[in-house]
């Protein structure tokens, strides 16, 4: 598959301009680059939801002006968005077979379409059950289903966007060995990712993009990883996470045999200017500790203690009465009011400081907004602009804003930098670095293994609901987490 | 290429200024077949008759814009036209002690619609269909079905008399719009109801208690209910009990038009202006072309699918594209 002079035009941005790129049968071909470079309408174009102003595709010798998503199903180009397409009240092999149900005009061949979907997953080498309800699975089946869908309808090129962002390291590696088994077969296979280890451990080629041009096509073996960056931001990153002193503050927040959703006798200190890493398996009882303890989630039982007092929190409004906030993991159904302007996202959580007796001072929020667009670099022509019209990365400032711009005491990230591209990466972990110098102590989840052992002072691991211990910065390694993460009793300190 | 971006301007012209573009035609249509339709005499009429459906969108634009909808404000209408009649007439009490406790009744049944829609996640269209059903009958029950006559000469001069020209319920409106505007824009529970209505659970992890929020809009939207059945029963000069009759369609109607959307977040409360005088304009223009009330009625219900109708497929449309 070839791609010639792709150009692309929105009113007011150029998406594409005139890329070219060709993908070879059998290999895996990255493409990188930050949030806005283009990738993802790159993707479309090739699957045929979009259509480009200008330029060909090229399949298999003959030429295209543009897809159509009928066509490229004819075709067999297959792409796996970050959204499933799956209905979720369906068994899996029905979603499998969806729009050409299997049997006859009366009657549907259930067994027959499990069977089928059974001898599929077998071929994949992975466990699903075909009658299984889609909305039981993990994300990770669902995104494996997805993929078997793709096969089932013979992919010849199968594009993949940021496949691995909900998975856990031990998914990644049954994707990954997928991925290797789909190229021995011959199919190519186009993977968009931020995490660029993931582009060294599985790429053959790797294309660099920016502000919609190719900057770039590299063998990926002669490529560093300061090479990638280079072409993704233009410029060169000196060091991804800022330089720390150790902290030695004293205790700020106790945590006591915290229970409820799942975790069971959760216990921890936190020191003033501390971050505290969460790591565990996707399920393992860390988004469901954060929601506890920013009042998200009710607690069953459990003791939080803030700077010597006693805490009840009861709902998120306790909590943030109290100084403890959460950055949530999900920003657009979490964080983010889409169709309100930023200036009313940033303030939302802290109406008291701009207003006397209910009524809003509007000065004093545009100064205090305008200071935080300034400080984190939110790219926006005004204050007043609509969030949904920022990029991911614009958008996670702007849910950060909201928080910092509170008193907040203790500070908890639920995967603060994910779909984030590495330049806003960056800033982010410069803040937090900013923030514990500031006396904030965070608890920070995360599911980015280089983010965790780059950003902790202490890590703690969960599995299952259960803590299975914190590692100190001394015991940092990779293998030491996975070991805890998946459920193997450790000997460090405080298991 | 140039011809598709004037046509896409031009699109977007329409698409932007659609309400008054309708506004337009109407008012060209009505001069065209009753040349008196433009006459200031009947535009302040027009103006009028909108007045208490305005007061209503008012109200309505809170609970529509917390992303819910409140379909007895019509009835609560009628309930407070008997109730203030049996309170003034019957009783003999003060109007403006009537008026008060009125007002806190309704304000009081918007509060009950709003904590059962919370506690129950019930859908807001069912459980103001139920009030408004409940509300209706109360209205019957009040006064037995029977309407009240001599209403004091002070309220029927809120509802019929003008100062220095401008009709008094027209006043009252803009009192009240002024207020709305206030309490949406410019207040922290105005930035709350916005914030639920765009997204109610970041709006609860932002230390909403989106409870008191809900139901500060549903009371607000009962208590200006009160007020426009106040005025309403001045305007009659009696406590009728079907007083409000289908008046939340022309409300509904009117806000949806206005630009504030039905699913929540979105608005403007100078819009409900345009929205009801488009109204008031097409139902004083279709008495003027001699359309009788049944098919008046029916045009509302058309124009009502219509601008809800546009209101959503926009939005359909828009999420798609993004």
């Amino acid at each position: 598959m070839e791609l010639r002079e792709i150009t692309k035009r929105y009113p007011g941005v150029l998406a594409l301009d005139g890329v070219s790129i060709g993908f070879e049968a059998g290999e895996v071909h990255a493409v990188v680059g930050e949030n806005g470079a283009g990738k993802s309408t790159l993707m479309k174009v090739m699957a045929g939801a979009i259509r480009p102003d200008a330029g060909e595709l090229w399949f298999e010798g003959t030429r295209y002006e543009h897809m159509s998503p009928q066509l490229a199903h004819r075709l067999g180009i297959e792409i796996v968005y970050q959204e499933f397409n799956l209905l979720p009240s369906l068994t899996v092999a029905e979603n499998l077979f969806v729009g050409e149900l299997k049997g006859h005009a009366l009657w549907i061949d259930r067994r027959g379409m499990e069977e089928e979907a059974g001898r599929l997953f077998e071929t994949m080498g992975v466990k699903i059950d075909p009658r299984a309800r889609v909305r039981e699975l993990s994300v990770a089946s669902m995104q494996l289903v997805e993929i078997a869908k793709s096969l089932r309808r013979g992919a010849r090129v199968l594009i993949m966007d940021e496949p691995t962002a909900p998975l856990t390291l031990h998914e990644v590696d049954i994707l990954f060995g997928l991925i290797r088994k789909l190229r021995a077969e011959g199919i190519t296979v186009i993977y968009i990712s931020h995490r660029l280890e993931e582009i060294f451990e599985l790429s053959d080629r790797v294309t660099i993009m920016r502000d919609g041009r190719v900057v770039e096509l590299r063998q990926t073996a002669d490529t560093t990883k300061e090479d990638l960056i280079r072409g993704m931001i233009g410029r060169q990153i000196s060091e991804l996470f800022p330089v720390r002193s150790p902290v030695s503050g004293e205790t700020v927040l106790e945590v006591r045999s915290l229970c409820g959703s799942g975790d069971r006798d959760i216990h921890f200190d936190l020191r003033r200017g501390e971050i505290l890493g969460v790591s565990g398996l996707v399920g393992a009882g860390r988004t469901e500790m954060a929601r506890m303890l920013s009042g998200a989630d009710p607690m069953e039982s459990g003791e939080v203690t803030l700077e010597g007092k006693k805490l009840h929190i009861r709902n998120p409004k306790d909590a943030l009465e109290q100084g403890i906030t959460l950055l949530p993991e999900d920003r657009k159904r979490q964080g983010l009011f889409l169709g309100l302007p930023i200036d009313q996202n940033i303030s939302i959580a802290s109406l008291e400081q701009f207003s006397r007796f209910g009524v809003m001072l509007r000065h004093r929020q545009r100064r205090k907004v305008l200071e935080q667009i300034k400080v984190l670099r939110i790219a926006t022509p005004s204050p007043v602009q609509l969030v949904k019209n920022l990029s991911g990365g614009n958008q996670q400032k702007v849910v950060l804003a909201k928080w910092l711009i509170t008193n907040a005491k203790v500070m908890i990230f639920d995967e603060p930098t994910r779909g984030v591209d590495v330049g806003a990466k960056q800033e982010i972990y410069n803040l937090m670095g900013q923030l514990t110098g500031r006396g904030i102590s965070i608890i920070m989840i995360s599911s980015d293994m280089e983010e965790i052992l780059g950003m902790s002072d202490r890590i703690l691991v969960l599995y299952e609901g259960k803590q299975m211990g914190i590692l100190e910065r001394g015991a940092f390694s990779q293998e030491a987490v996975l070991t805890l993460a998946s459920g193997y009793q450790g000997s460090e300190e405080g298991a | 290429m140039e011809k598709k971006t004037i046509s896409t301007t031009f699109k977007r012209f329409l698409r932007h200024n659609a309400v008054l573009l309708c506004l337009a035609l109407l008012i060209v249509y009505f001069s065209i077949r009753r040349p008196a339709f433009i006459a200031p005499d009947n535009i302040m009429t027009i103006i009028r008759q909108g007045a208490c459906t305005g007061i209503l969108a008012v109200g309505l634009a809170h609970v529509l814009i917390i992303g819910g909808i409140d379909l007895s404000i019509g009835a609560m209408v009628s309930l407070t036209s008997v109730i203030a009649g049996v309170f003034m007439v019957n009783h003999g009490w003060p109007v403006w002690l009537s008026s008060v406790l009125c007002i806190l009744l309704t304000c009081l049944l918007g509060l009950i619609s709003g904590t059962a829609i919370h506690l129950t996640f019930m859908p807001p269209l069912i459980a103001t269909l139920g009030v408004m059903n409940i509300v209706q009958g109360l209205a019957y029950l009040a006064n037995n079905g029977m309407p009240i006559y001599n209403i004091p000469e002070s309220l029927r001069r809120v509802g019929q008399e003008s100062l220095f020209g401008i009709p008094n319920p027209v006043i009252v409106w803009a009192i009240v719009l002024l207020i709305g505007w206030f309490t949406l824009m410019k207040t922290k529970l105005g930035r709350r109801i916005f914030a639920v209505g765009s997204n109610e659970e970041a709006a609860r992890l932002s230390g909403i208690n989106t409870y008191r929020v809900r139901a500060a809009a549903y009371g607000l939207c009962g208590a200006y209910a009160g007020i426009a059945g106040i005025v309403m029963t001045g305007r009659l000069n009696s406590g009728q009990t079907n007083a409000g009759g289908t008046l939340y369609i022309d409300a509904l109607t009117a806000c949806v038009v206005g630009g504030i959307s039905m699913s929540g977040g979105e608005g403007r409360v100078p819009g409900i202006i345009v929205g009801i005088i488009i109204m008031a304009a097409l139902s004083n223009g279709m008495v003027a072309v001699g359309l009788n009330s049944y098919w008046q009625l029916a045009c509302k219900g058309l124009l009502m699918m219509f601008a809800v109708g546009f209101d959503s497929y926009q939005r359909v449309k828009k999420t798609a594209a993004a």
